[in-house]
């Protein structure tokens, strides 16, 4: 029998963003019908007109299977997510311009929970280690292109209890539309990344963890992404 | 000592002010003189290391006549936002005024670069910059003129209060508010935000 060779095995990278990475609010129609109520209201008085974007700073970035310390008494938020990838094809003679979208990479982004969207969320968002990134940017053309991402679901397991499924059919603005608003404004960079936005629960609210609790994204075509919720050690 | 990078014979330099001219840091060059007139001013930050974008936190209302010019009470605690590193450009540069915008405005500001590390970092740990004057003139007429002591949150309390929650790295920048007396700038206005022993930036809205 002739021995089946494998193909070396390229050492595993993790994924880690080199760019700024942006969160949108709002961005599924649930969320958005369950405010559309408050956004007449002050203090927001009128609906946005544009993506609603916040940053996740280099100091959330949890690399796949890390630990995320949870600030004690906080009520702290898991959410799924998807992320585009800015960049150029690996090709030296690719056509210049803006960068495209290369890959797409899961995400569990995590907040201390808040009830409000007026201020930027920067105290509940940008907390260390808040950002769970997914093991890999897996390439858009594995993918199906962007449009295909319209048809995917995000599944959430909290020990191994799936506790939300996140349908992208929902999203207000599709990948397409959310890339295109946001750079008719701001110029996305090589690197940057852009999240598409997560859903709520029924009731608005979104699945809570404790410490001790191991958090697994996953969707079809993706390696899942598994995070470790531990006590914050302020020794 | 005032440090610069700049683009210069095809290559990005860092550089010092000396004698009223920039001398060059790069070894091939090092000591070479050139006038300020002769550069492309870059953002005065080295770069960052890949996989570690850089953070720029900046803070809105931090003076009380600013919060009460926009017609906020002054704010309880830092009231913070972050910019993308990609809005970072450098003196005389030009910047855009998108369509359709309605009022664009300058905030002169003391940015604060973090030079290591700081976590849990407390207030008593951190200098806290001198009281500077700042000012900005919009086509050579004076718009804004302020104090850094009239800060609401200083420096220090803002590094305690950042550092409470989150990691700051080198090369990280918080931009720490402005005072009162921002106007609308159109296309074409050279606007020049001025610091007291820093010296001053000019930027022009681009036609």
């Amino acid at each position: 029998m002739t021995p089946v060779l494998s193909a070396p095995v390229a050492p595993c990278v993790p994924y880690q963003p080199s760019g700024t990475v942006y969160g949108t609010l709002l961005n599924f129609r649930g969320e958005h019908a369950l405010w559309a109520s408050r956004m007449v209201e002050p203090p927001y008085k009128a609906p946005p007109q544009a993506p609603v974007l916040y940053v996740k700073t280099a100091n959330t970035f949890t690399r796949d299977c890390g630990t995320i310390a949870l600030p004690a008494g906080a009520s702290v938020e898991v959410a799924a997510s998807l992320g585009l990838v800015l960049g150029w094809p690996d090709d030296l003679l690719a056509p210049a311009g803006a960068p495209g979208v290369l890959g797409v990479v899961l995400l569990n982004d995590v907040a201390l929970a808040h009830d409000s969207y007026y201020r930027p969320p920067v105290k509940t968002r940008c907390v260390d280690g808040f950002l769970g990134l997914g093991p890999a940017c897996v390439g858009l053309g594995e993918l199906g292109g962007l449009a295909s991402l319209s048809a995917m679901r995000l599944a959430l397991h909290i020990n191994g209890e799936l506790r939300q499924t996140t349908a992208l059919s929902d999203l207000v603005r599709d990948a397409a539309s959310l890339l295109s608003e946001v750079n008719a404004f701001m110029g996305l960079r090589a690197g940057d990344v852009l999240m598409l936005g997560t859903d709520c629960l029924p009731d608005g609210t979104r699945p809570r963890v404790k410490p001790g609790d191991s958090v697994t994204i996953s969707a079809e075509g993706f390696a899942s992404a598994t995070h470790h919720f531990v006590s914050e050690d302020l020794s | 000592m005032k440090r610069a990078r700049v683009a210069w014979a095809g290559a990005v330099h860092d550089a010092v002010a000396c004698e009223g001219q920039l001398e060059l840091l790069t070894p091939a060059v090092r000591g070479q003189r050139v006038p300020f007139e002769g550069v492309v001013w870059l953002p005065p930050l080295p770069p960052q290391p890949a996989q570690r974008p850089r953070t720029i936190l900046a803070l809105g209302l931090n003076y009380a006549d600013h919060a009460k010019e926009l017609a906020f009470k002054a704010p309880e605690e830092p009231l913070a936002f972050v910019k993308g590193e990609a809005s970072l450009i450098g003196h005389r540069a030009f910047t855009v005024r998108p369509p359709e915008v309605q009022f664009m405005h300058y905030e002169c500001e003391l940015a604060v670069v973090i030079g290591r590390t700081a976590k849990r970092v407390k207030k008593a740990d951190v200098p806290d910059p001198m009281n500077l004057a700042l000012s900005t003139t919009v086509n050579g007429t004076i718009t804004q003129q302020g104090h850094t002591r009239d800060m609401i949150f200083d420096v220090p309390t803002l590094i305690e209060y950042f550092s409470a929650f989150m990691t700051l790295q080198p090369g990280d920048l918080i931009l720490t508010g402005t005072p009162d007396g921002v106007v609308d700038c159109k296309p074409g206005d050279v606007v020049v935000t001025s610091i007291e022993g820093l010296g001053s930036l000019e930027n022009t809205i681009a036609v």
